[in-house]
């Protein structure tokens, strides 16, 4: 038996895992949560780069599993995201919370080795299924609704894309995972398709709407999969595809002006996972390769600094059953690990040096520098400002600090707190020593992070951004709101008008019944009454009547023949 | 807490049994004076150490810009190589996105029951 014979996609041992996971004992069940994704991981580290496992689906030959670094570098995250996530959950979780989240990330490491477009489209649907369920686990009536609107979305997603994907390969013959050229109707549609799980203008909006509602454990999943996947599906399908970056800033600028306008701690979260997605397709558009290994590197680090954010505000949410920022703050005093890993994954997420985020976000902004885009890097710049505003100080400052709720929760479960550490420690270790990541990425890294200037530049951007927080501070007062999206015209102008029409529709009813059915029915009982077995012209009448009757006939002619 | 029910107590530990939404910090302790430590505002929040912090942020602030005399800023563009541009900049763009935040809300913020009450 060859190597090749015995060879399965790696995202097997993650499913069979979620089918295990219900079905284990309840203290075994910890283990294997992190010893699937570990083995998931033994697995992904041993695989030689091209094409490893094909096979005949329809006519077609599908490339079940490809390897390449970028692929190898994802499906790692993908797997450790699962690995910290299971672990963090697994006390809190829901059974089928976990078991739905391991399926998830066996559907987000499948996407990564996907050599061709219909294992990609399989595996990505596979996701849309179990996110939902993810989302659904947060087991109240709002994550049951949002959970159908998230599915919904991602399911029309799915369709847009299996459309582009049959027109490719129909136009072109291949299916091939390849850079494709966006001069078909088709390829747009594969675009479409990705973009929609990328969280892009105009349907941004799903995952504010949908990711805060899951349990305080789920949302940490949800922040890791769908739109990274699809990061690295744009990576593999559309580099260098310059609308990408005109995408890709607009979800900056609306993932920061959002989050500032949000009060609801995870929701500020959800806006920011917008924000970097779109520092992460901006890099994309540009791509060089500086760029391209800048989005594979920040996809990285975003991963774990997202989720430990939404670790620490899984933690407070879990302590104090609290959400608002207008209901915390202060918990510094009480939740001091919590805090303090909170603020470390604020940090990276700014992309604070010495930090994870500042290795690596800077190398998409230097993309954009080096090709001299000037009003792209003036963005991102002036973005990177923004980030440490909405997520670096708002985050925290509302949470842990500002007006003291008078809230003393403890810090959260032991596992909790060292996968919360844990994450923590490695956005520092990523940040100090970047060339851990470095060795790894797609292309040739020459990039070095850490000179006199660059540290300056981004220490004197991201304090005085942090001035400008706390100089504008009365005008961030929290409310108690929401803010409009586009998910308005599904959520609100969807509902009304569809009363509306049904208001309609039963008024036309009624008139109906007025003008057509009451009369259409009075016709019938009148022949009824007239001419039915009773009515009086049909009924059998006795003889005796009939008598009276002819008597009565012949009376009247006797008289009037008389008369006359 | 008040809001809390108390007939369903939070079992945390109790592998995979799941908590049920509301029972979520269902035994957080509240103090009712949450300024006061031992009658005292915490060292943090005291007034004194606000403006001891305030002072520092302002030094640390200076040497950023400061620094720049003595380490050559690399400029890819007409104005990023002027004296102290990150720290204008930075400032400048965060409090415009602060005020177009605070505008943009006066038409699309609504009350947070918006989409309950349908």
């Amino acid at each position: 038996m060859t190597i090749s014979e015995l060879m399965f996609p790696p995202a097997f041992i993650m499913i069979i895992g979620a089918m295990l996971l219900p079905v284990v004992r309840d203290s075994f069940r910890p283990v294997l949560l992190v010893l699937v994704p570990l083995l998931t991981l033994l697995m992904i580290w041993n695989l030689d780069d091209g094409v490893l496992l094909s096979a005949r689906f329809l006519g077609y030959e599908v490339e079940l599993v490809e390897a390449s670094n970028v692929r190898r570098l994802f499906a790692t995250i993908f797997a450790l995201m699962a690995m910290i996530g299971g672990f963090f959950a697994f006390r809190h979780a829901k059974v089928a919370e976990l078991s739905a989240a391991m399926a998830y990330a066996a559907g987000a490491v499948g996407v990564s080795f996907a050599g061709d477009l219909i294992t990609l489209f399989l595996f990505w649907e596979f996701m849309a299924l179990f996110s939902t369920i993810v989302v659904w686990c947060g087991g109240t009536e709002e994550a049951r609704r949002a959970g159908i609107r998230y599915g919904i979305m991602h399911l029309i997603g799915g369709i847009i894309l299996k459309i582009g994907i049959e027109g490719v390969a129909i136009q072109t013959g291949s299916i091939e995972i390849q850079a494709l050229q966006l001069e078909s109707f088709a390829t747009w549609m594969i675009l479409i398709g990705i973009l929609i799980n990328a969280a892009a203008p105009p349907v941004s909006a799903w995952l504010s709407d949908a990711y805060p509602e899951a349990s305080p454990t789920g949302s940490v999943f949800l922040s890791a999969f769908t739109t990274k996947t699809a990061v690295l599906a744009l990576w593999l399908l559309f580099p260098g595809q310059s609308v990408l970056i005109w995408i890709g800033l607009y979800m900056i600028f609306y993932g920061i002006i959002y989050a500032l306008m949000e009060n609801d701690m995870r929701r500020i979260l959800a806006y920011s996972i917008v924000n970097q997605v779109g520092f992460m397709v901006v890099g994309v558009g540009i791509g060089t390769e500086m760029a391209l290994n800048g989005v594979a590197a920040h996809a990285f680090s975003h991963i774990i600094y997202k989720a430990l954010l939404l670790m620490s505000a899984g933690a407070v949410m879990v302590q104090t059953g609290k959400r608002k920022c207008t209901d915390l703050g202060g918990l510094y005093r009480t939740m001091p690990v919590t805090a303090v890993c909170g603020i470390i994954g604020a940090l990276a997420i700014s992309a604070f040096p010495y930090t994870s985020g500042f290795i690596s976000k800077s190398m998409i902004s230097s993309g954009a520098a080096y090709e001299q885009y000037a009003f792209v890097w003036y963005c991102l710049v002036a973005a990177s400002a923004g980030v440490f505003l909405h997520a670096g100080i708002k985050f925290p400052w509302f949470v842990f600090f500002q007006k003291d709720s008078g809230l003393r929760p403890k810090d959260p479960s032991w596992n909790m707190q060292a996968a919360m550490i844990f994450f923590a420690a490695a956005c520092v270790l990523i940040g100090v020593f970047p060339q851990i990541l470095y060795d790894f990425l797609p292309f040739e890294a020459t990039y070095e992070p850490y000179t006199a200037d660059h540290l300056v530049t981004q220490l004197q951007l991201l304090l005085f951004a942090g001035l400008a927080f706390f100089v504008t501070l009365p005008l961030m007062k929290r409310t108690l709101t929401i803010s409009l999206d586009v998910d308005f015209f599904y959520r609100r102008l969807g509902p009304i008008l569809w009363r509306a029409f049904e208001r309609l529709v039963k008024g036309l009813g009624d008139l109906l019944q007025a003008l057509v059915v009451k009369p259409s029915k009075s016709i019938p009982a009148m022949l009824l009454r007239y001419h039915g077995p009773e009515g009086p012209l049909a009924r059998t009448w006795p003889t005796g009547s009939m008598l009276l009757w002819v008597t009565v006939l012949l009376v009247v002619i006797l008289i009037g023949a008389r008369l006359l | 807490m008040s809001e809390q029910p108390d007939e369903i107590k939070a079992v945390p530990g109790r592998a995979g049994k799941g908590l049920v939404a509301n029972e979520y910090g269902a035994d957080c302790p509240r103090v009712e004076t949450p300024d006061l430590v031992d009658g005292k505002p915490h060292w943090l929040v005291r007034a004194s150490t606000i403006k001891i912090l305030w002072w520092v942020f302002s030094v640390i602030l200076a040497l950023t810009v400061l620094a720049q005399i003595f380490v050559h800023v690399h400029a890819y563009f007409a104005l990023d190589g002027y004296f102290g541009f990150y720290a204008i900049y930075g400032f400048v763009s965060c409090l415009g996105m602060v005020v177009f935040a605070k505008l943009l809300g006066v038409f699309l913020k609504r009350p947070d029951t918006y989409y309950d009450d349908l």
